[in-house]
């Protein structure tokens, strides 16, 4: 297996892993609006959540990938959001139904729903971008490059998940099922970045 | 509702084809207004809606959420015995509904405040609570539609959904009106929702719901569906042949005729002064659709793609388009 077709892979993580954000986050909408309304409240805490989430990825991206990043290291990453995003139906309601009995009114309800259901896949799925980026380059002068690169192609990913949701997904599947398939589409991220790191140690034997 | 999240950056300026159909989009709207019926009293921005106070010659008030897209309510400030809006009046209908007078009433979107002021003219004696989302409306109703809030009508600035959850309390009567410009929100069609309103009507208590439908599509199947799976009886009236449609959904699984609906209503006239002819509007509108067959998923929390259903065509219910 090339370099090339490894960066790809890459590229294709990245951009599916955009593509899963987005759609949490309108799915999102769904699911908090029958305990939380559909205020602006409920849209401002679900989107401030998803941005919180995303810094903290991308700053514990940073930090992880300055020891090093590898194959393995982001089928890791990607693992946790997966079980997150995979069994949300199962414990998103209760926890909705709880701090809605808890009653902390109009805007701490949903944002605090927001933070307990949202931060932890988002912050995992922010991870991605910064620790790719030395996947891609070894040459650290390029490394601007490639983070743009990563970036711009991430942001495409979210444009489809964004218009893919609203437009096709909430249509097709409702909000359940179309979570269950968020967590099966990262699973298939996750083996395909361990098949990576398969075939990076397989070319790291030959050189030796 | 639109999300934004990555701050988007141009790198190249946009070709002149592209500039032009942008402008397009951002300026159709407010190039081909619809009505333009009288001068601009009030303009504001709230946190749902760009609201608009129109005031006609005539002296009625319009209040409008998009130019394009006609208007939420129309009022003469003072005379709360003029119901314009054709659905206003058939959604009176569902007093005929209804065994007794009105005690305790519950409206969901306030709009101008048309028909709770309405209400209060005729039923004196009843109770309102009603649940309007944008506390901006509520100022706009009171300052300039004639809207006044006392004793007997509370307004909470709430969800209608989550103010119903919340709250316990039960009624002989629901309107649910609540729409952004011409959209239902999801989760105020689903079984779900419908199953918390049927929860909070007194026995013989009726649901009126307004129900804004161009023509025969999915959405409005689905609706017709998800009324039919919740509660025992539904009727359709058409508001004066238009796009808007009240739904009639009773607590109480006995039936009414077209002409116990009429006669009741004419009970109802008696003594009081209607603006309308309400027997009439009954009698005109009156369809039974509890037992209609219609091709449509029941719209719930988790599946109620609204607004995509919208688009799609429906095949026509058993018994004829409505």
């Amino acid at each position: 297996m090339s370099a090339r077709f490894l960066a790809w892979t890459v590229y294709f993580i990245a951009f599916v892993s955009g593509a899963v954000v987005m759609a949490f986050e309108i799915l999102g909408s769904r699911v908090l609006a029958p305990f939380f309304g559909n205020s602006i409240f409920v849209w401002g805490s679900l989107i401030s959540v998803f941005m919180l989430g995303l810094a903290a990825g991308y700053y514990a991206g940073g930090v992880l990938s300055s020891r090093g990043s590898s194959f393995k290291g982001l089928a890791l990453l990607l693992f946790a959001p997966a079980l997150l995003i995979s069994f949300f139906p199962i414990y998103a309601w209760p926890i909705c139904e709880w701090l809605f009995e808890l009653d902390l009114g109009q805007r701490l309800g949903p944002l605090f729903a927001s933070l307990f259901l949202f931060t932890l896949p988002t912050a995992f799925l922010g991870t991605v971008s910064p620790y790719t980026v030395q996947l891609l380059v070894r040459d650290h002068r390029l490394a601007g490059q490639g983070a743009g690169n990563l970036y711009a192609i991430g942001t495409c990913g979210s444009i489809l998940g964004t218009i893919g949701t609203s437009f096709f997904l909430i249509l097709w599947l409702g909000t359940k099922a179309s979570m269950t398939l968020l967590g099966t589409v990262l699973l298939f991220l996750v083996v395909a970045a361990w098949g990576c790191q398969m075939a990076a140690a397989r070319q790291e034997g030959k050189k030796d | 509702m639109t999300v934004t999240t990555t701050p988007h950056r141009r790198r190249r300026p946009l070709p002149g084809p592209a500039l032009a159909l942008l402008a397009l989009l951002l300026f159709w709207p407010v190039t081909a207004p619809a009505v333009e019926t009288g001068r601009m009293l009030f303009e504001t921005d709230s946190l749902y809606h760009h609201i608009m106070v129109i005031e006609a010659q005539s002296g009625l008030r319009y209040l409008s959420f998009n130019r394009a897209m006609g208007h939420q309510s129309a009022v003469m400030p003072g005379r709360p015995e003029v119901l314009t809006f054709a659905y206003t009046q058939s959604a009176f209908a569902a007093l005929a509904f209804l065994e007794r007078e009105p005690q305790e009433v519950l409206f969901m979107g306030l709009g101008g405040g048309s028909m709770p002021m309405y209400l209060r003219l005729l039923f004196p004696q009843a109770r309102m609570d009603i649940a309007e989302i944008d506390p901006e409306v509520v100022r706009v109703a009171e300052k300039y539609l004639g809207f006044k809030a006392d004793d007997k009508i509370q307004v909470a600035v709430n969800d209608g959904r989550l103010f119903m959850k919340r709250n316990p309390k039960s009624y002989d009567l629901i309107f649910l009106d609540a729409y952004n410009d011409h959209a239902v929100p999801f989760h105020l069609t689903t079984r779900e929702f419908l199953e918390l309103a049927r929860a909070r009507l007194k026995p013989g208590g009726v649901v009126a719901s307004n129900v804004w439908s161009q023509g025969l599509n999915r959405y409005f199947t689905a609706q017709i569906k998800t009324y039919q799976e919740v509660f025992p009886q539904l009727y359709l009236l058409q508001a004066g042949g238009g796009a808007n449609y009240i739904f009639i959904a009773t607590q109480d699984a006995r039936p009414v005729s077209a002409e116990q609906a009429e006669q009741r209503a004419r009970a109802l006239t008696q003594g009081r002064t209607w603006s309308f002819d309400l027997a009439a509007r009954v009698k005109t509108e009156y369809a039974c659709y509890t037992s209609r067959r219609v091709e449509a998923k029941t719209l719930t929390d988790d599946f109620a793609p609204v607004n995509l259903l919208k688009t799609m065509e429906a095949s026509a219910p058993g018994e004829g388009r409505p």
